[in-house]
């Protein structure tokens, strides 16, 4: 008895809701709860916004699930890279151009020595209309490795950060010139 | 310690106490999908950017209807909300009681996150979207689909395919 009391009033609620956001589904009536996928019925920029909280590649392995998660990793707004999450840089590169342009943060922490090539490209990629985060952490360059322009004139950009730990000069171009007018946070460092 | 915490505890209520004052005091009167009439104050309701506007706007003097919203969660989002009025008084305490709220079975916690959309409360979303990422985690997509009754609708194929296309990046 207790059981039954505990379980059932839960469900007409819950399905009102769910038929009332997804008004094309037609009624299941009386399906029973149990069993049934409610998270596939959440609206996609929540789903989205679920997805935005999980590593990158986390986000990717979503698009394994089913038909209606395949592309929502390419909305998340954010692109946070850590070491053991990128181990080729090139072949992640590909991936990205799905993604680029729902970009809006881009953070990169990578303790080992990246090729100049690599970087330019990973650099050229993520930068889009709309990108406002750019927040770099490299341990060093290959080869000597200058700051892509297209990050130093990315209209977009509020916060620009870039920290590395040995000869790595990415300012020291003659031809350095900005022009992003709306950045507000700007740090160089080494680390 | 003692004494700046009494100290809050006098001080900002008595803020609150004036500001409502000065905005007519008026509690908000929200119905539920399920006709239930809740009576909140002003300050607790426009917590949800949704409600916020229609007060804004003058939209707010009769009672405001939330269709899709039933009364079991629109009781939970108010609760959330009157203990987010002041976030600044005991963040310790805050978020003690953030991950008591959060610990609910999944039905309850999909009526927040519709509810937490539809009326636009950015913490209440933020909270209970990680609650499902941390669910995510560390799983692979096999476990996830039975977590959440997700139903694989790829063929083999397909499946196959998207492992190539997408996941190859990540395999040494």
């Amino acid at each position: 008895m207790a059981d039954s009391r505990s379980q059932k009033p839960n469900y007409p609620k819950t399905q009102r809701l769910t038929s009332m956001a997804d008004s094309s589904q037609s009624e299941s009536s009386e399906e029973k709860a149990v069993g049934v996928d409610r998270i596939s019925d959440l609206p996609d920029c929540v789903l989205i916004h679920i997805v935005s909280f999980l590593p990158f590649n986390e986000t990717i392995l979503t698009s394994l699930l089913s038909s209606r998660w395949k592309p929502l990793w390419t909305y998340v707004p954010i692109l946070d890279v850590r070491n053991n999450f990128f181990p080729r840089v090139s072949r992640v590169l590909a991936l990205l151009q799905l993604k680029a342009p729902c970009i809006q943060t881009f953070r990169m922490l990578y303790n080992y020595s990246i090729n100049p090539y690599q970087l330019d490209g990973l650099v050229t990629t993520v930068t889009t209309p709309n990108l406002k985060v750019f927040d770099l952490r490299i341990h060093s360059t290959e080869n000597y490795w200058e700051l892509s322009p297209s990050i130093l004139s990315c209209k977009s950009l509020v916060v620009l950060k870039l920290a590395w730990k040995i000869d790595f000069h990415p300012l020291l171009s003659s031809s350095l010139s900005f022009q992003l007018p709306r950045l507000k946070i700007l740090r160089f460092k080494r680390i | 310690a003692i004494q700046s915490s009494r100290f809050s505890c006098v001080g900002f209520p008595l803020a609150y106490i004036f500001l409502a004052c000065k905005k007519k005091s008026m509690a908000l009167k929200l119905k539920s999908s399920d006709n239930k009439i809740f009576e909140v104050e002003e300050l607790v309701a426009v917590q949800s950017e949704t409600i916020k506007s229609l007060v804004e706007d003058g939209c707010a003097n009769n009672v405001i209807p939330l269709p899709n919203v039933d009364s079991k969660t629109l009781e939970l989002v108010l609760d959330w909300c009157k203990n987010h009025v002041d976030v600044k008084l005991d963040e310790e305490k805050l978020k003690e009681y953030e991950d008591k709220f959060i610990e609910v079975d999944l039905a309850v916690l999909y009526d927040l996150l519709m509810a937490a959309n539809y009326l636009n409360i950015k913490d209440l979303l933020n909270r209970a979207s990680q609650k499902v990422a941390d669910m995510l985690k560390g799983k692979k997509p096999e476990q996830i689909r039975e977590t959440f009754n997700i139903v694989n609708d790829f063929s083999p194929e397909e499946e196959e395919e998207i492992r190539k296309e997408n996941l190859w990046a990540f395999e040494e």
